[in-house]
């Protein structure tokens, strides 16, 4: 069978990919729909995954485009004016030139709600030509922000819909009160035209089903598989040979997008209380990481704080398993934090890495339920340090206590569990042969 | 009776038919709107560069010529009025005939071919290269068209009632073309020392296995065989056949299941031919063909028994010729399209 992703990632999120390869495993063709940005190309094979991309424009591109176009033209026209005729003048014609951007934006926004709510944006509907061009036998939307035209191409096109919800999308801290509510509102209406719904942990799926009456959904965790030859019993070395940790140390790492949100910057703080034998290793990038450079310059962490750039996922576990244990400090800001199932978690996993979690509810089942490591409060550098301290204390064992727990239990936690779900849920919609 | 053949000259089919069916003694015309790179011969060429003389050159021809044919014959699913096919109703209501001559992706199904086979050609092509008139082009010629013709015999599975046509091919022309080939001693001949040069011509390299191709050639290579692969692509039909004709071997593609109008003209060059012939289209084809069969998992071994053993070279490449002339000359399958036009499709 054909099946058309829907997705809005410009940067493809891992779990799309996996369930793509499971469903090519099983003889499918998977066309995944995606954003695109300047310079990326509009068709590309990621792995056996054909990706066409599709920019995103809030009215038809033209006009979308031509509004870009001004907004430069009239900054730069009103700075030019400014810079020439001098201090008054300039003040005056930036500010104007503000003003004139602002409308230009206000217009552009008036022009789009002056369409019906439920009708779809430009961009959809090229995303709704590709889809009947495509012609699939199913369509598989992830997150909110595409359900709206798959919900319109599985109708038009009489066709299966499965809904692959990676958050509690209504519930993202960066939202209004009001955009909350129109969204909530929106996934309550639209769910009920889905045939499968998929969400990423019980609790989420749980919230789900009492907000909008519907079955709970199938829950598939962002598990991963080991690489082929990986050997969770024998660590590597990477992070001491790389960045001369002494090997009596110990490494604690953070691995993933360096967000200002996630208690970094306490993390990092909490260094200075805990032993000065536990290095912390920050590996990744994001937004808070020169925020964070300077935290560790002014408490003169440089010794014990190190930073590492991304590294792709063929060698991630490899890098994973060279420390001694792993954090997971993510901040219940808002309700769809609270109830994360984050995909380190199931990197460290599987990597067989003892792992220190903030005290949130899945975290918590899985961390603590199963003996993988230390589960507590971390809103403060007082509790990080605790809590890392308990990990590495040395008379209870310190991190190598809870690997065997960890050696047992990985497999109920990687992609080849998860895959038979995927496997399950397209049989029941008669795309796939059962397993 | 005259006849019309376009606006597409695919593998330059509708100029090699219009020109035999006029040599047997009809009166034909053949057109193309848009002449591509390949310089295939055809009676009139759309070339005026500015789109307002475009325009009016198509207008003129359709209104004031196309009107005086009987019969047309309609090539990779465009009529008068391009892919939108508006015209062909009216064509049918003036009384004139209407044939369709589909070749590949045209009318091929791809999300069938995908998940039918285990290898296809669409499974490696990205983006789709399907028409995007496909399925409309499949509903006019089904409805409206006196007779559809395919190029291919796997495309019969998407158009029942239609009939296989071979792609024709001019075995003058060709001769002549074959006459520029350089260096055609073949390898493997007292005093000839050269790698085994292995000729493959990919108009679309995903479609065609070229990666696999090149892939199996090179491990070849590496396990002591002399053989060289000649990638011809990019060029001219005629400097295509002068590079193709200088080689020993010839691949056509591995990937689609059927022999394209490539293997046709490197077997009217007496060069054997490996390509990939789905099981299930073997029946249809006509007995005794020559082309020599291998697939994505065998081709490595079924190329290098080739290269070793030169001695087959001859027998192989004169089957070729016997076979090409017999099904592909441009006569013969002239000869097929006018049976139709006339109302008689055995």
């Amino acid at each position: 069978m054909r099946i058309v992703m829907v997705t809005d990632d410009v940067v493809i999120d891992r779990r799309i990919l996996q369930e793509a390869e499971t469903l090519i495993d099983r003889g499918n063709e998977v066309i995944l729909i995606a954003s695109g940005e300047k310079g990326m190309p509009q068709f590309e094979w990621i792995g056996r995954v054909k990706v066409e991309r599709i920019r995103r424009y809030i009215l038809p591109p033209r006009i979308d485009s031509f509004c870009a176009k001004a907004m430069n033209d009239v900054r730069r026209f009103f700075v030019r004016v400014g810079q020439d005729i001098g201090r008054v003048i300039r003040f005056f014609a930036v500010r104007t030139g503000r003003v004139l951007v602002k409308l230009i934006l206000l217009a552009r926004g008036l022009a789009w709600r002056i369409v019906r709510k439920n009708a779809l944006l430009p961009f959809e509907r090229v995303i709704l030509d590709r889809i009947r061009w495509y012609n699939p036998d199913a369509i598989h939307a992830h997150d909110l922000p595409c359900l709206k035209v798959s919900v319109c191409a599985s109708r038009r096109l009489h066709m299966p819909l499965i809904y692959d919800a990676h958050e509690l999308y209504p519930e993202i801290d960066t939202l209004s009160r009001v955009q909350k509510r129109t969204l909530s509102r929106m996934e309550k209406r639209l769910v009920r035209h889905c045939d499968q719904i998929i969400t990423v942990n019980p609790f989420i799926a749980e919230e789900m089903a009492k907000r909008y009456g519907v079955v709970e959904p199938t829950v598939i965790y962002n598990a991963i598989d080991r690489p082929e030859g990986f050997d969770p019993t024998v660590a590597p070395n990477r992070f001491r040979e790389s960045m001369s940790i002494p090997a009596g140390d110990s490494i604690l790492l953070y691995q993933g997008w360096m967000s200002k949100t996630r208690g970094l910057q306490d993390l990092v703080r909490a260094m200075k209380m805990v032993d000065d034998s536990v290095h912390l290793v920050m590996m990744g990038y994001g937004e808070a990481r020169a925020e964070l450079e300077q935290i560790v310059r002014e408490e003169n962490l440089g010794e014990r704080v190190h930073f590492k750039e991304a590294v792709g996922q063929d060698e991630l576990l490899y890098w994973t398993a060279s420390a001694d244990a792993g954090i997971i400090p993510y901040q219940p800001i808002d309700l769809n934090n609270y109830y994360s199932s984050p995909n380190k978690l199931f990197e460290f996993i599987q990597a067989a890495l003892p792992i220190v979690a903030n005290d949130l509810p899945f975290l918590r089942k899985v961390v603590a339920g199963e003996g993988f490591g230390v589960v507590a409060e971390l809103q403060s550098p007082d509790q990080y340090a605790r809590a890392i301290g308990e990990m590495f204390d040395a008379s209870q064992g310190g991190p190598g206590r809870f690997r065997p727990r960890l050696l047992e239990r990985a497999g109920e936690y990687n992609w080849a569990n998860e895959e038979k779900k995927i496997s399950t849920i397209y049989s029941q919609i008669g795309s796939v042969e059962p397993e | 009776m005259r006849i019309f053949h376009g606006p597409k000259n695919t593998g330059g089919m509708a100029g090699i038919l219009a020109r035999a069916q006029r040599e047997l003694g009809y009166d034909t015309w053949s057109v193309n709107y848009n002449p591509g790179n390949f310089g295939y011969f055809c009676d009139q060429v759309f070339t005026n560069p500015s789109i307002i003389g475009r325009m009016w050159e198509w207008m003129w021809f359709v209104l004031a010529k196309a009107p005086q044919f009987d019969v047309f014959h309609f090539y990779f699913g465009e009529s008068l009025c391009g892919p939108k096919l508006l015209d062909v109703p009216w064509l049918k209501r003036m009384g004139k005939r209407v044939f369709f001559y589909f070749c590949g992706c045209d009318i091929r199904d791809s999300k069938y071919a995908v998940t039918t086979h285990k290898h296809s050609a669409c499974a490696n092509c990205w983006p789709m290269n399907c028409s995007r008139n496909r399925i409309k082009a499949r509903k006019i010629a089904l409805e409206y068209a006196d007779g559809i013709f395919v190029s291919t015999p796997d495309l019969l599975e998407f158009l029942p009632g239609a009939r296989l046509l071979p792609q024709p091919i001019d075995l003058e022309h060709f001769a002549a073309l074959s006459q520029n080939q350089g260096d055609s001693a073949p390898a493997g001949q007292p005093g000839v020392n050269r790698p085994v040069r292995v000729a493959h011509a990919p108009s679309n390299r995903a479609i065609k296995g070229t990666d696999m191709i090149i892939a199996a050639i090179e491990r070849l290579r590496r396990r002591g065989l002399k053989v060289q692969l000649v990638l011809v692509e990019n060029q001219s039909h005629a400097e295509a056949i002068a590079a193709s004709g200088s080689c020993d071997l010839a691949v056509d593609q591995l990937l689609v299941g059927t022999y394209g109008q490539y293997a046709v003209e490197m077997m009217a060059l007496g060069k054997p031919t490996l390509c990939h012939i789905r099981q299930d289209v073997e029946p249809l084809y006509p007995q005794g063909c020559p082309i020599i069969r291998t697939t994505v998992d065998d081709f490595e071994n079924v190329l290098g028994e080739w290269v070793t053993h030169p001695e087959w070279w001859p027998a192989a490449g004169e089957s070729g010729r016997r076979y090409v002339k017999q099904v592909h000359d441009m006569y013969s399958v002239a000869r097929i399209c006018l049976k139709a036009y006339h109302g008689n499709s055995q």
